[in-house]
């Protein structure tokens, strides 16, 4: 790939990227940041753990990026009573033309570019659990068979923070797949009006899908692909590195946080930098590309012990110390 | 067509790199030696007008806080240097955040030194790099090759430190004057010059005990300042109408500071000379003065023939004390001073003739029994050299009413 080529690329993903920001924002008002979190980790090939009371848009949001995309889309509701046959699909006995029966696997929702997890954390941990493989390994395996996943392959998982009575909270392991956690606060009130006006007219908005739907996956999958070819200075490993073995070790964190960042964070941050590189037209990762997505990146990824919670520490604060003892530490 | 260019592209931008971080360099070491010449400079200006102005005291206190201060600015100069040295690893980084390249450089350099040349966006990379050259340009990056105010500094202190210098003779300190002014006819006054008020160490005194070496030094230190930049007057005092130089027509030399121990009879040689030739001179002031003859060690023998010891000034001998020594250099060396001159009596006194034209009569002391010698006055005593410029404010003369 020569230069010229190479920026026409950078130049493509920056316009879908555009495009489908602002066909989400047809829909969805305000939230920038947070939908501009998940189209990236969305093209860094992750998925993304949406928090946020009921009602501000949450299912929304993963609706219309779905359109948008015009990829396939599943939806699961989240009961204390779903099983994990309930995700990934079961094998029923079937009976053929010829009166022979057998058993014949249905997949099941997650089988879908983009699958909605809503309020994950209802479900028991065992079908909590049977949406691991499928967001690390892409597959899943259904009596002893394995069943690939198509790419691209995105899960959008939310939380309600506030009806926590019959939850189950996410088991470590399961937050570590996640490769955001987003945040969606309380619209501002110039934001409430327009969502008002928006929601309640006639002609209520719609999205215009971006991608062919065809070529969708396809070209998905090209840019995410570009995503990986983002160059990454040593020096910006090294701030990386830091950065995670900070989690653990800086004197807040030794103070607040049981289990600091995995090296999943690190990933993290890195593909997360380098969708923002190529956003910014550059074909390299810097130290501000990482810091900007170290919070989302690290914030469901730290362990926080009870002293934590006595202090009314968060995690969001404990990252913002280490960005800050990182940046002092910056040659 | 990029990525077989983009070998050269590397090395161009290599050597623009190089050819930065050379020039940073070269100006940061000259700031770095010019603010070393400011420091010097100023704190050797400072050094100097202690040395011409203060007391020892307060010079070697001056001296010390001078040195400090000058050590801690050079010690600073130095830091500064080495934090905005730029190494071969670091010149990337500096000249990106110095240019605002926004990391290419800094990403370009290390990916290619790592050997990732062969990644899809590397072309792109060393295109936008290229296309920032200028940016990055050793002249907009290092816009001068000296750094001025560096410069200006060490210009204004070696110009100080020159004006002090220059001017060092005009700001000693007027020496004190003992005694009245010179009346018609009188007696010179003593010049005691403020290198003589500041002389030789006191250490090696048993009672200057607790003079510390580094006082000693500060003295030493200051005196020889004072003597490159004012040299001491000669032994002739200031004013006294070069009649000794007409006179004798030969200066004294000063003696050696490491031969003042071992002369103290010659500085009560050069004494009597120099009182020998004042009494020789035409006096109209010496009258009726009764001759108490002093013996002189060593010089007994070399009577005048107006009975004084040889070489014994009269009674408006500027030179009572001999000659004036040079300050010592060595922490044990004492001064003589030499009580040759002539004691006189005036007229009326014990042995007043009034005559001034009478030669000196020498009585025997009466009360002693024949062949009992007389106590004898101790013309000359060791004293240690930090004490003369006291001992000579004490013995100064003044002139007759």
């Amino acid at each position: 790939m020569n230069a010229a080529v190479a920026a026409e690329a950078i130049r493509d993903f920056q316009e879908t990227f555009t495009a489908v920001r602002r066909e989400i924002g047809k829909v969805v008002v305000g939230h920038e940041s947070a939908v501009e979190l998940i189209l990236t980790a969305f093209f860094a090939g992750g998925h993304v753990l949406i928090e946020g009371v009921p009602g501000i848009g949450k299912t929304l949001i993963v609706r219309s990026l779905a359109q948008a995309l015009d990829l396939s889309f599943s939806r699961v509701q989240f009961t204390v009573d779903l099983m994990p046959a309930d995700i990934t699909g079961t094998r029923i006995v079937s009976e053929g033309t010829d009166g022979r029966r057998e058993f014949v696997f249905v997949p099941g929702p997650v089988f879908a570019h983009v699958l909605l997890a809503d309020e994950i954390n209802r479900a028991t941990p065992k079908t909590q659990s049977a949406l691991l493989e499928a967001m690390a390994e892409q597959q899943v395996t259904v009596a002893g068979k394995t069943y690939p996943l198509a790419p691209p392959f995105f899960v959008l998982a939310t939380l309600n923070p506030i009806e926590m009575e019959g939850t189950y909270r996410l088991p470590e392991a399961q937050l570590d797949r996640f490769f955001f956690k987003v945040v969606l606060d309380y619209p501002s009130e110039v934001e409430l009006e327009r969502i008002l006006g928006t929601t309640t007219g006639a002609e209520p908005s719609t999205v215009s899908p971006v991608l062919g739907r065809d070529s969708a996956a396809v070209r998905v999958e090209h840019l995410k692909q570009l995503v990986r070819q983002v160059l990454v200075a040593p020096h910006i490993e090294r701030y990386v590195a830091t950065l995670v073995r900070l989690t653990g070790t800086e004197d807040t964190a030794t103070r607040y946080v049981a289990y600091g960042s995995s090296p999943r964070g690190g990933q993290a941050l890195i593909l997360g930098a380098k969708v923002l590189a190529l956003l910014d037209g550059r074909p390299h990762v810097t130290v501000e590309d990482v810091d900007r997505v170290a919070l989302p990146a690290f914030r469901h990824r730290l362990v926080l012990n009870f002293a934590a919670g006595a202090a009314g520490v968060d995690a969001d604060q404990i990252v913002t110390r280490v960005l800050a003892s990182a940046r002092r530490a910056r040659p | 067509m990029a990525r077989s260019a983009a070998p050269d592209a590397v090395e161009a931008i290599q050597r623009q790199l190089r050819r930065v971080r050379r020039r940073r360099n070269l100006r940061e070491l000259q700031r770095a030696i010019y603010l070393l010449i400011a420091v010097v400079a100023a704190a050797m200006a400072g050094l100097v007008l202690l040395a011409l102005r203060a007391s020892p005291g307060a010079f070697a206190e001056g001296a010390v806080a001078a040195g400090g201060i000058a050590l801690f600015a050079a010690v600073a100069v130095l830091w500064r240097g080495h934090r905005r040295w730029v190494v071969r690893q670091g010149a990337p980084r500096w000249i990106d955040r110095e240019t605002r390249l926004g990391g290419r450089l800094v990403t370009l350099v290390e990916i290619h030194r790592r050997g990732e040349v062969a990644a899809p966006l590397f072309p792109l990379l060393v295109a936008q790099n290229v296309a920032r050259l200028s940016v990055w340009h050793p002249d907009r990056v290092v816009p001068r090759r000296v750094p001025r105010g560096a410069l200006a500094a060490a210009g204004s202190a070696v110009a100080l430190l020159g004006i002090v210098v220059a001017l060092g003779p005009r700001l000693v300190p007027p020496p004190p004057v003992v005694g009245a002014e010179r009346p018609p006819g009188g007696i010179e006054p003593v010049d005691l010059t403020a290198d003589r008020l500041a002389l030789a160490p006191a250490n090696g005194d048993d009672d200057a005990a607790e003079t510390s070496n580094e006082e000693s030094a500060a003295a030493r230190l200051q005196e020889g300042i004072r003597r490159a930049l004012a040299p001491a007057p000669t032994d002739e005092p200031p004013g006294s109408g070069g009649a000794a130089a007409s006179d004798g027509g030969a200066e004294e030399s000063r003696p050696a500071p490491g031969e003042l121990a071992a002369r103290g009879d010659e500085a009560g040689n050069e004494s009597s000379d120099r009182g020998a030739r004042v009494a020789a001179e035409p006096r109209d002031d010496a009258q009726g003065h009764g001759l108490l003859e002093q013996p002189h060690d060593g010089d007994d023998d070399a009577g005048r023939a107006d009975g004084a010891a040889s070489g014994a000034g009269r009674d408006l001998d500027p030179n009572l004390f001999g000659a004036p020594s040079a300050p010592g250099s060595g922490p044990n060396e004492r001064f003589a001073l030499s009580l040759a001159a002539r004691v006189h009596a005036r007229a009326g006194g014990p042995g007043g003739s009034g005559d001034p034209s009478a030669p000196p009569v020498a009585r025997p002391p009466a009360g002693l029994a024949p062949g009992q010698r007389a106590a004898a006055a101790m013309p000359r005593m060791p004293v240690p050299a930090a004490y003369e410029a006291v001992v000579r404010a004490l013995f100064a003369r003044e002139s007759p009413p």
